[in-house]
């Protein structure tokens, strides 16, 4: 029992160290944007670009469960689930919480267009900084079912099979502010994030020649600038995100070490 | 808790207080190199416009020449204009040659309406079209070295940057100052 306190002393150290590092991580991004003046397409040098502007798309795929037309999305599934734990005295816990069962994304190349024209956009490798879009809840047990085949009767139309997703049937859109005190185990809360054509588009990349097609310009993730930031925030929201990102990492970082070391000083009989 | 291990959390508080004003140092260093290397790379693709319109302007010359033999004047203020900017060296010389460029070229346009064959011209055409559009481009491109510019004098003026601004004995940088009467761009009047 006294090996197991040790490492979770042991992982809290370490996990505040990285989170207070990743808090420079953070910093040294939230410079970057601050500094680089904002580029027009028409006239964008090769290299690190900071472009504001609209998505443009040619073609578009579809989230999985609004089925919204976007060139991004990402996607993140959680169920409310039930823990039994054992403690040193021999007691069992329970607890509950909502845990992420699935998630996943899918990109596709789209265009920026801004007043002065419209540049290629490679999304491979972006780190793409998009909140929450639309939350659906699906209830478990019988007021799920009732939910589902309600659903079911509405969406029912034999000439189109293709929405005969009965996964996505029972789900309740919710709004991000609501916060929900009756859940039940079973309960699933399904998360999507997109960007939908001629959105917003802030965009921190590297500008260089595509090498498929001559005299074309592309923007992607730069060898020598690994900065590569997509985002449908004003350039104020995201760095007023990253700054409170940097804050709670220092501040998270800090607390999480000093738990670690202290319960690791008293198992050695120090403090 | 005993004395030792109140002690022991002061100390792990200021060190990991000391390691981020040492990393906020740090990254206020690296902000200023960025923001004067910001300056210089813009400054280079200015530049490198400035040529391609010289360049741009000699074929175009070439072309002119035999229509415009009775326009020396006009001429001549384009040639000088192109051996100014060459001359040029710094931001200032350069700001006021491209002043001069721009508002020669006016005139050389403005001038070219008299010559019904030379509006026709294709390569007249062409070359005008290409002038106009890096004509864009440089007030763009103007635009976004002042925005560098004015990023960077800012910076160095604020509290905490100015003290590493000091020891690296940083000074406001030259904006790219345009005469009020130069700021539209070349107008196409074919």
């Amino acid at each position: 029992m006294v090996e197991t306190e040790y490492i979770i002393s042991i992982i809290f150290a370490i996990v505040g160290l990285v989170i207070f590092l990743y808090g420079f991580k953070v910093m040294s991004k939230y410079r970057l944007i601050n500094d680089t003046p904002r580029s027009k397409i028409r006239s964008m040098a090769m290299g690190l670009v900071e472009l504001h502007g609209n998505v443009l798309a040619d073609t578009c795929i579809t989230t999985p469960f609004s089925q919204t037309d976007c060139v991004y999305y990402s996607y993140e599934i959680k169920e409310y689930r039930k823990h039994t734990s054992k403690g040193s005295d021999g007691k069992t816990t329970t607890s509950k919480s909502w845990d992420t069962i699935s998630s996943g994304e899918k990109r596709i190349p789209f265009f920026a267009k801004d007043e002065t024209g419209s540049v290629h956009v490679n999304p491979i490798n972006a780190d793409f900084n998009v909140d929450d879009k639309k939350i659906f809840l699906q209830k478990a047990g019988l007021f799920g079912m009732f939910g589902i085949i309600g659903n079911a009767l509405k969406n029912w139309d034999s000439n189109n099979q293709s929405n005969l997703d009965i996964g996505t049937w029972g789900l309740i859109p919710v709004k991000k502010s609501n916060w929900s005190f009756n859940n039940r185990v079973g309960d699933r809360k399904y998360y999507e994030r997109y960007i939908e054509p001629d959105a917003n588009l802030f965009l921190l990349g590297t500008a260089a020649n595509n090498p498929q097609a001559s005299n074309d310009v592309f923007i992607h993730k730069g060898e020598n600038e690994p900065t590569f930031i997509i985002s449908d925030k004003s350039e104020k929201e995201l760095v007023g995100s990253l700054k409170w990102k940097m804050i709670g990492s220092f501040v998270f970082g800090a607390i999480f070490f000093i738990i670690g070391v202290m319960i690791s000083l008293s198992m050695m009989g120090i403090v | 808790m005993s004395s030792i291990g109140i002690g022991i959390i002061i100390g792990i508080v200021i060190l990991l207080l000391l390691v981020i004003v040492v990393g906020y140092i740090i990254s206020i260093y690296n902000s200023l190199v960025r923001l004067k290397h910001n300056i210089d790379k813009s400054w280079s693709n200015i530049d490198v416009l400035l040529k391609q319109r010289t360049d741009e302007l000699t074929k175009l010359l070439a072309s002119v020449k035999g229509y415009m033999e009775h326009e020396k004047g006009v001429l001549l203020q384009v040639t000088q204009a192109r051996t100014a900017f060459l001359d040029a060296n710094s931001v200032k010389e350069k700001a006021a040659a491209d002043s001069s460029m721009t508002s020669a070229l006016k005139s050389l346009f403005a001038v070219a309406e008299n010559y019904p064959d030379l509006k026709a011209n294709e390569s007249f055409l062409q070359f005008q079209n290409r002038i106009s559009a890096i004509e864009d481009q440089i007030a763009d491109r103007r635009e976004f070295y002042n925005d560098s510019t004015n990023t960077f004098n800012i910076r160095i003026e604020q509290i905490p940057y100015v003290f590493i601004a000091n020891m690296l004995h940083y000074v406001k940088s030259e904006l790219f100052k345009v005469d009020e009467a130069d700021r539209k761009d070349v107008e196409i009047t074919f």
